[in-house]
């Protein structure tokens, strides 16, 4: 009855409804799209430091925010924007600015095309992982012209210290996605997690998995393998000169990285949404569920290293990548490519 | 076509939020520059030049071989995508890489004993 008396709305301002109605504008700017991707940031931040708290024996924020201090990270965020943005003397001043803003871009873009469930992803393509590799390889880039950029001795040690970890460890990044890429016959994502509709790819390529997961650890700069922006012998490496909002978008962009990998892992290797149905929910919402479920188990572990390794050298950083990793990743595909071959041989 | 739809806007989004951060902060943040507080950050040292002069690159050797294992990953990963298609040779693929996976091995356990590695 009220929907009669009320006048319709004029054409333009319909438009516009039907426009932010609409599934491609709720998808990019809801979830899994803008708007997702920046809270999770700040939520991943809050789970950090709580987390790191329990395992300190310390209660973490506590003062902002009703429930666990869960606006710390918001009034910090404040905090950065209220600051003076200083440009050192010897910076290159728009590769200075302009870096973590691209920086942003890039770790926001890993999003595009990670799905969430059959439903949930903003653009699905048949060769979604090459572009997820593509867009995590053009990812350090930004990051070292920062370094490069702030014209300090610490922020150059810094930036070089993180080129060679990121050359050092993408390629077994590359090989143990081969081998998912090998057992699914397929490029695309969901052709992935079809795959491992029975079992997770984590069983029969345990190898694959242990690669990964460390090179995706190094790749995200978390501790033990922070040693670029080693906070207390290198004063934060490559990100020293970075004030206020500079600060405020590296943390951002390194941390939705961080969240793109262990997603893009959960597709890879821990069977994406799979998982036993749950009675009263549509799959819509339960697949996104064990979604998250298995993403926030394997978040826990990364976030749980920081507060259980120490640092370790870059040299021993750099060997560990080159002489251990790259040989187990390529044994990885050699038993990827024998188990077809051998189950039509006998 | 809705997904390259989403695609954009997408795009758009997150372009948008770091300049949104930007213009904030210029907004809120008070300014005035001074000659101490655009020193480059040397832990309260005075900052000596070093603009242009050389720095010396350690670690070079794995610069080279990064160069090596890329255009072996990508060929190791051309070669078994390939057997997406042929069944037949999934032998050949085998054997070059075992082939490479022993190479490696042994390559590893050399390494450590390279003279010039620092």
């Amino acid at each position: 009855m009220a929907q009669g008396l009320l006048p319709p709305p004029p054409p333009p301002l319909d438009d516009l409804i039907r426009f932010i109605a609409s599934e491609a504008f709720v998808k990019a700017s809801i979830f899994p799209g803008a708007t997702f991707v920046a809270v999770l940031g700040i939520l991943t931040v809050w789970y950090e430091r709580k987390l790191l708290a329990r395992v300190m024996l310390r209660i973490g924020p506590f003062h902002v925010g009703k429930y666990g201090g869960w606006l710390q990270v918001v009034a910090d965020a404040v905090k950065f924007l209220s600051k003076e943005y200083i440009i050192p003397a010897y910076a290159r001043k728009k590769t200075y600015v302009v870096m973590p803003m691209a920086a942003i871009v890039a770790g926001a873009l890993l999003f595009s095309v990670i799905p969430f469930g059959e439903r949930w992803a903003i653009y699905r393509s048949d060769f979604s992982v090459l572009i997820f590799f593509l867009l995590l390889a053009v990812s350090p880039i930004p990051l070292i012209l920062a370094g490069w950029a702030s014209g300090s001795k610490y922020s150059f040690i810094g930036m070089l210290r993180f080129a060679f970890q990121v050359f050092a460890y993408e390629i077994p990044l590359f090989l143990s996605l081969t081998g998912v890429i090998l057992m699914a016959r397929s490029f695309d994502f969901y052709g992935i997690v079809a795959a491992q509709a029975a079992i997770p790819f984590i069983i029969p390529q345990i190898l694959g998995f242990i690669v990964w997961f460390i090179a995706l650890i190094s790749e995200a700069e978390r501790i033990p393998f922070d040693m670029p922006t080693a906070e207390q012998e290198l004063v934060q490496g490559w990100q020293v000169e970075y004030p206020a909002s500079g600060f405020l978008m590296i943390q951002l962009a390194l941390y939705t990285k961080l969240d793109a990998l262990v997603f893009a892992t959960t597709n890879l290797f821990l069977g994406g949404w799979y998982g036993p149905p749950i009675p009263g929910l549509p799959a819509d919402v339960a697949q996104p569920f064990w979604f998250f479920l298995k993403s926030l188990i394997l978040l826990t572990v990364i976030l749980l290293l920081r507060g259980v390794y120490p640092r370790i050298t870059i040299k021993k950083i750099l060997d560990f990548g080159w002489r251990f990793l790259i040989p187990l990743a390529l044994v990885n595909i050699l038993i990827v490519a024998l188990i077809p071959y051998l189950a039509t041989v006998l | 076509m809705s997904e390259v739809d989403a695609l954009l806007y997408y795009i758009v989004l997150s372009a948008a939020l770091p300049l949104l951060l930007f213009l904030v902060n210029m907004l809120l943040s008070p300014r005035n520059p001074t000659r101490r507080k655009r020193l480059p950050f040397e832990s309260g040292q005075v900052p000596f030049e070093w603009r242009q002069t050389s720095f010396p690159v350690e670690y070079f050797p794995y610069a080279i071989i990064y160069v090596a294992y890329a255009v072996l990953a990508i060929l190791i990963f051309l070669t078994s995508m390939a057997t997406l298609e042929t069944s037949q040779a999934s032998l050949n693929i085998i054997i070059l890489l075992a082939v490479v996976s022993a190479s490696s091995i042994y390559l590893s356990l050399t390494l450590g004993d390279l003279s010039q590695r620092l």
